[in-house]
Order: structure tokens, then sequence, then C-alpha cells
């Protein structure tokens, strides 16, 4: 029985790798597009990111005032490593800008204003060449450098005049505490708690609907190959049980969707880790840890395992779909029509699921609305939250009795001669000729 | 109670759509013979075969293989079979070589077994080193000779081989005629055959059973056959039973 396995998985295997058709539609066509999406997007935000936070850069700056202040500003920007090219006047600034980061203009009357204790003002033109999120987060990087040197400059003022810098910049100063459940997560940011959350309800959903997306594709083509080679005839009177037959494709199916699975959970994990580090500065690290283990606390421990549970209820429910749908194709291009009937209802689901705010609803609603196939993996973190422990084993446990009845079903129409009289329903009945071939030999 | 290879007894068949294919076949097959089932395009051999190579299950009836019955205990009959349906394909992306180690890594017992059927595949299909080509590479005889020699070369207690030779040009027809006739002689194979070609099985075949419309309307040895029907050949065995409206039917 296991060698028959090896037999048809190594089958599988050269097929999925020689046949192009097969290989191009089902794995580098996925694999190397979305690599290829989140990379470029990836490199782009990094680039643009780093960009932005790399100090320096042209600033055309057109200095009306020539005061004392005027040039104090002049060598701070200097000092900020920033190349500074003068004009007379905006017209001329803006003829020259080229790949500047923006004009600044130093008004008549800002040093005096400084000097007499009146607020000053610089203006600062950006112009938009085009839309490029580079050029976006780098214009405005001259603001956070005008914005510093006021700060040094207000220190000091504030030193000359005997008070604590500190105090007067912001006499009240909040810290913020974050409070999940029934735990308080003291001194962290919102932000750092949502980021593992979205992560567990938003990130890992997305993951096991890519894998069932994966997982039904595979199983429907590797069947409708089957029969596009007019192979499954002879598979079937092969000495193995058509179980082990099934059971041996649809292993090949999975692991080759693990494999792809793996391949996006690491661009997608990778992307989104440039994602969320570019806002942050790296005061996390020890924190997460803590943030990690109090959101354990709160979302209780049988939150992950129900995700996992739910999710492998929910890859076996679109494996079934697949199985059952196969069989009324013939070839491997309607198996993968057919697969998209599964994959469509089954992103929407994820994605409607997102919207919707199941922690808020009465606990009979939610338990109610975890019965939902596909959409329950996306709720289960928020049912964690919300503390409905039932609602969270209605939605592993009915994956799992979904899955049963369509497996079921499956297997009816495998183990009888279904599997093979439902493709010849239609075709044969078109078919119903009778001639009398005497005359051919 | 005589030792048959293949016993079908009042044999139904009806669709999933109505149609009735088999309405009370009844043959049985000896040890070591060619039995031919022979009849016009939806005569019924197609339905017949695939019932008892364990593909479809009969609606009536009762069919036997070395005594399993092909309903309640289809893997212990397909250990005695090896089938070669009418329309089959192979693999497009394998090679000759590795679609017959495929097949016969089901069937040999350890790997000297798996030497000696592909090895001896090998000499069946006549494919040289084309055998190292890919499938899809094949012309058409050269797929049905791969095929026949994937069939043969298990050595099966029973062959099953609907329609050898349909689609064949005269040469490669001949040539598998001859390659089934051999080799199933020198291995010791039963085979049950299809066929509409009624001078095939005139030479391939020790009985033939005439099917038309579901039931068997004729069985004998094709000598006997022709004998009893005072006719020269098999065709006009089938005629002088059918009657002439059937030839008339396809002519006008
Ligand atoms: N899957 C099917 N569904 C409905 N009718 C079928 C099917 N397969 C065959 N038939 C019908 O059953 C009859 C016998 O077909 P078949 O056994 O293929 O004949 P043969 O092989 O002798 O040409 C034909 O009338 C055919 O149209
Ligand atoms: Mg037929």
């Amino acid at each position: 029985m296991g060698s028959d396995f090896v037999i048809i998985f190594m089958k599988e295997m050269k097929s999925i790798i020689r046949d192009p058709k097969i290989l191009i539609t089902m794995i580098i066509v996925p694999v190397v597009m979305t690599s290829l999406m989140y990379g470029i997007m990836g490199t782009m935000t990094t680039q643009a990111v780093q960009q932005a936070m790399k100090p320096g850069g042209k600033v055309l700056l057109v200095d009306l005032d020539h005061g004392s202040w005027a040039q104090n500003l002049t060598k701070y920007l200097i000092s900020e490593k920033y190349t500074l090219i003068k004009y007379n006047s905006v017209d001329e600034a803006l003829k020259n800008y080229d790949d500047a980061l923006c004009v600044l203009v130093i008004p008549k009357g800002f040093s005096e204003n400084l000097t007499r204790g009146v607020r000053a003002y610089v203006q600062i033109y950006y112009k938009i060449r085009g839309v490029s999120f580079t050029s976006m987060m780098t214009g405005f990087k001259i603001y956070g450098a005008i914005n510093k040197y006021a700060d040094t400059i207000s220190k000091e003022i504030i030193e000359k005049a005997g008070l604590s810098p500190e105090f007067v910049s912001s006499p009240v100063n909040g810290t913020s505490n974050v409070v999940i459940g029934n735990t308080i997560i003291k001194n962290v940011d919102p932000s750092q708690v949502t980021g593992p959350l979205l992560m567990m309800g938003v990130f890992v959903p997305m993951i096991i609907g890519l894998l069932a997306g994966f997982v039904a594709q595979l199983s429907a083509t590797s069947i409708a190959v089957e029969k596009e080679q007019k192979m499954l005839e002879t598979l079937l009177t092969l000495p193995l049980s058509r179980f082990s037959l099934i059971a041996a494709k649809v292993t090949a199916a999975f692991i080759v969707s693990l494999i792809g699975g793996g391949a996006y959970f690491v661009v997608l994990g990778w992307y989104f880790s440039q994602v969320t580090s570019m806002g942050e500065t790296t005061s996390g690290g020890a924190a997460s840890s803590a943030v990690l283990s109090a959101l354990m606390k709160a979302v209780g421990m049988q939150t992950p395992v129900a995700l996992v549970v739910a999710g492998f209820g929910t890859l076996f429910l679109a494996l079934g779909m697949a199985l059952v749908l196969a069989m009324f194709v013939d070839d491997v291009r309607s198996a993968q029509i057919i697969s998209g009937y599964i994959i469509a209802p089954l992103m929407i689901s994820i994605f409607i699921g997102m919207f919707i705010n199941i922690s808020s609803m009465p606990p009979a609603q939610q338990t109610i609305l975890a019965a939902i196939p596909f959409i329950n993996i996306v709720f289960i973190m928020n049912l964690g939250l919300a503390g409905n422990v039932f609602a969270e084993l209605v939605a592993a446990v009915s994956s799992w009795i979904y899955a049963g009845i369509v497996l079921y079903i499956a297997s009816r129409i495998i183990g009888t001669e279904k599997i093979f009289t439902m493709k010849l329903f239609k075709k044969r009945a078109k078919r119903r000729t009778r001639g009398f071939h005497l005359l051919t030999r | 109670m005589p030792n048959y290879v293949v016993e079908v007894n009042d044999l139904h068949k009806v669709y999933p759509d109505g149609k009735e294919a088999l309405k009370g076949l009844s043959f049985n097959v000896k040890e070591g013979e060619i039995y031919g089932l022979i009849g016009p395009n939806g005569a019924g051999k197609t339905t017949t075969l695939r019932i008892l190579a364990t593909i479809l299950e009969p609606t009536s009836g009762e069919a036997r293989i070395y005594g399993y019955d092909v309903k309640t205990q289809p893997e212990q009959v397909r250990k005695h079979l090896s089938y070669l349906p009418e329309e089959a394909g192979a693999y497009k992306y394998l090679t000759g070589i590795e679609f017959l180690e495929f097949i016969a890594s089901f069937y040999a017992k350890n790997e000297e077994e798996k030497r000696r059927m592909i090895q001896e595949a090998w000499k069946i299909s006549g494919l040289g080193m084309r055998i190292k080509d890919k499938i899809k590479t094949y012309s058409k005889g050269m797929l049905r000779r791969l095929l026949i020699a994937k069939t043969l070369m298990v050595h099966p207690k029973l062959a099953i081989l609907d329609e050898p030779t349909s689609g064949l040009d005269v040469i490669n027809s001949t040539r598998v005629r001859k390659i089934i006739k051999k080799y199933t002689r020198e291995y010791g194979i039963t085979v049950l055959l299809s066929s509409h070609n009624m001078l095939e099985v005139d030479y391939l075949c020790d009985r033939v059973g005439i099917i038309h419309e579901g039931r068997l309307i004729a069985e004998g040895t094709p000598g006997e056959l022709k004998k009893k029907y005072e006719a020269e050949n098999l065709e006009e065995v089938f005629t002088k039973i059918v009657g002439g409206e059937e030839m008339w039917e396809v002519i006008s």
C-alpha cells in the first residue's frame, strides 16, 4: 500500500514538473506573480522609507532676510547634510527645481521677528512631478528638519529663561496602556498590540484561504489530468484501491500546495514586516514578547488551537468541494475554471469577514455566524477577544462537519461508478448514434 | 461446475439516463482461450467489458472473474486482470519506458520482476529506441502498441482488450493482432476482447459471441458459426441472424 502511494506520488510530481500546462498555470504563474508583486511593492516601500529617513538632499534656498537667524538656520541645515543652492526669487528657484526636495523661502523679517520674540515663518514649496511614493515621502523631510530646528531654538530660549524645556514643551504627558479582555498591558502603544492581532486575525486566515485555493485547484486539476490523458479507466482497474489512488493524488496536491503556500507565507511575512517596521522605531523588541504573552492570555490558548483546527477543516472542505466538482469536468482547463468557483467565494468570504465587527454582537449571534464555513476562520480571533469560547468551538467543529459531509459525498462518487459515468453523462447522450460497421475493417 | 475464467449471467445494465445497454447477457470464457465479443457499434461490448473490469456496476445479474464477484469483490477481481480500454491514452509527459515502469510497479512483486516486465513490454511494443521518447511524440499506432504491451507484460490471468485495433491502419492492425496472438499463447493468458471487425475476430479468436442490442444472439467457434449459418465469413453470419434491414440502414 505504502509503495503504491509512492509510485503515484512520484508520477504526480513528474507530470506536474514536466507538463507545461500544469506547471505554468498552477505553480509558476501564481508564485512568481505574487512574489514579484510583493517583492516590488516591498522594495519600493522600503526604498521610499529609507530615502525619506536618510538625512540630506538638495534644497533650493531663497533667502530674502539675510539676517543672523537666517544664517543660523542655513548653518543648521548644512550640518544636517542638506545641500543648499541659493536663488534670488521663488520663480527662479522653481525653474531650476530638477531633483530638489523643495524650495525653502526665508522671508524678510525672519531674523527680526525671532530677535524680538515673535513667531517667525519660513515657506516651503514642493513641486509634484508624478505619483511616486518616494517623492511624496522625501518632500516632507525638510518640514521635519525645520521642526527640529525650532525645537532646538525653543529649548535654548526656555533654558535662558531658567525653566525646564521638557516641562514647558509638554507640561502634561500621557502614557498609554492597552486593555484586552481582562489583561492590562502597561506602557504600550495600541499599534504594538494591533500588529500581532492583525497577524492572527487577518494574515493567518489569508494564508489559509490561499492554501485552500491551492489545494482545490491542484486536486481538481490532478483528477482532470487523468481524464484528459485518458488514463482514468486504466487507473481504476489497476490492482490498488480507489481510495489509496485518490489519497495519493490528494496528498501530492497538498504537499505542492504547502510548498506554494509556504512561499507565499515567506513572501507575505517579509512584506508585512517591511511595512510594519517602517513607521516604528526599534523600541519594540522586549515589549513585544510581553505584548504577545498578554495577548495570548487575553484571547486564551484555545484561540490559536481553534484557528489551526478550523483552518485545516477549511482546507479539507475546499478539497472535498474541488473533488466533487472535478468529477464533472474532462480536462484541465475546465478543472481550473471550476476550481475558481470555490476559490472566488472563499476569498470573498474571507474579505467580507474582515469587515464584520463580530465582537460587538450578542453571543448568540456570534455563535450563529461562527458556523458559516470559510468566513469563520476570520472570526475566531475576535471571538477569542470577546471571550466566546463556545462560538470558537462551533467554528472549529463546524468546519470539520462541513468538510466531513463534502468528503463523504466525494467518497460516494469515487467509490462507485459515478467517478466514471458523471463525466460521460452529457457526451454520450448526444452521441447515441448507431452505425453498423460491417463495411469497415 | 467447469472452471470458467469469466462467468456472465443474465447481465443487465441501465445507464443513469435510462438507456438500457445490456438486456440479459450471458456467456462464459474458458481458461486459456481467446474469446471475442463481436457486434456493431452500440451493441453493448464496451459496457460489458467495463463491468467486468469493475469500472461500471451491473444493474442486475451476475459477473464473476475467477469466481470473484465484480460487484462485491472488485479488488480481488482487479488482481486477476489487465485491461486495455477502447479509448485509452497514456501520460504524455512520461517516456514510454517511464510509463511501463509506472504500470509495472503496481503488479511486480520485486525489482527483478519489474525489470522483466519492462523488458518484455519493450519487445512486445516493437518501439525500439523510441521507447525513451516522451509519449506525446508517439503516433497512434505506436501508442496502441505501447498500451497492448503494458496490458500483456504483467502476465495477467485475464486480459480484457476493448477494440484492440480500433482506429489503426492496416499495417498497425495486423501487427497488433499478431502480437496478441503470439504473446497470449506464449504466456498462457486468457483473453476477452471486443471488436466490430468480424474478420479480425475470425483470425484471432477461439470462440466468439455475437452481441446485438445488449443480448448474445449466437456463440461458438468461428468455424461452427460459419457452418451453422452456411456463411463464408462472420460478417455473413451476422447479417443472416439479424436480417438485412440493418445493412440498409447504413448504406442508405
Ligand atoms: N455512460 C453512458 N451513459 C448512457 N448511455 C451510454 C453510456 N455509455 C454507453 N451508453 C450507451 O449504451 C449502449 C452500448 O454502448 P457500448 O457498450 O459503448 O457499445 P459498443 O462498445 O458495443 O459500441 C449505446 O447505445 C451507448 O450509447
Ligand atoms: Mg465500444
